[in-house]
């Protein structure tokens, strides 16, 4: 459900196209990425990531816009898709699970700390390669949306 | 051609600059941007939109009780939502506060105008 929600919203918001892709942790940290951030307060809390290559931040917001902005718009722009990405995310949760939550952007950073990559057990990550060959991943906090879509899956059984 | 007049609320600089672009050329036009719902229910009276696109997440007032709000002070106000989040009982809500749509985020512009053409229609339905 990420996967397809990640590849459409980046489609219609800028044209930009993304392929689910496996990479291995360093290749992640190998290349310069840039963050934004959310959290999430409701039924259930966790925290949203996306990463991406600052060329692809940039790709993002000047297809959007349709010409050339400055830094500070570029990052608007970004935050706009993560609003998007993250309102619909929530909205396929609570399908899923019938469960409500707020989501609040917090922070977008130039250079972010990676080292939360490396903890499997607390994040969920998909890991896309764009058109252009940018890296990108979206990350959520894994243990409360499983713990959601199983007590929904006992529920209904 | 004279335009429709709405006003656009929503706290992000980036949905009023993409309305606007998708709306060049149309019979539809931005007489207002307001990034909160405070600043909307100041404007109002000034701007006598016709419809009013409301972004329901918004730091401070949401776009839910921006509408109650705006029904409350204006019950002519005609209200047009706009998010990303779609859950049942918040699209429920808008409806029973008066909304004359509801537009998902991404949106395109067909979507949008089409959104927009069907709530004037609807107003026009009511008058």
């Amino acid at each position: 459900m990420a996967e397809t929600l990640v590849c459409e919203i980046l489609e219609v918001m800028s044209d930009i196209h993304l392929r689910l892709a496996q990479l291995q942790e360093q290749e992640m940290e190998s290349r310069k990425l840039e963050a934004i951030y959310g959290f999430v307060e409701g039924d259930y809390q966790i925290e949203l990531r996306f990463l991406a290559e600052p060329r692809m931040f940039s790709r993002l917001a000047q297809n959007m816009a349709g010409s050339q902005l400055s830094s500070d718009e570029i990052q608007e722009y970004a935050m706009e898709f993560f609003n998007v990405l993250c309102g619909r995310f929530l909205s396929e949760l609570y399908k899923a699970t019938n469960t409500t939550a707020r989501f609040y952007p917090t922070r977008y950073e130039l250079h972010p700390d990676l080292m939360c990559l490396k903890d499997q057990v607390m994040l969920s990550t998909l890991y896309f390669i764009s058109d252009e060959q940018e890296l990108a991943a979206f990350s959520w906090s894994a243990k409360p949306i499983n713990d959601l879509l199983r007590r929904s899956i006992n529920v209904e059984a | 051609m004279l335009k429709r007049r709405i006003m656009v609320v929503d706290d992000s600089r980036v949905v009023y600059a993409e309305m606007r672009k998708m709306l060049e050329g149309s019979e539809i036009e931005i007489a207002a941007f307001c990034r909160s719902g405070e600043e909307a229910l100041e404007q109002y009276d000034t701007v006598k939109p016709e419809l009013v696109t409301l972004d329901i997440v918004m730091p401070g007032m949401d776009g839910l009780e921006t509408c109650e709000r705006l029904k409350k002070s204006h019950p002519d106000a005609e209200i047009f939502m706009v998010s990303s989040m779609a859950y049942d009982d918040i699209i429920d809500q808008a409806a029973a506060l008066g909304a004359k749509g509801f537009l998902f985020k991404p949106f395109t512009k067909e979507a949008l105008l089409e959104g927009l053409r069907g709530a004037f229609k609807a107003i026009e339905g009511t008058e």
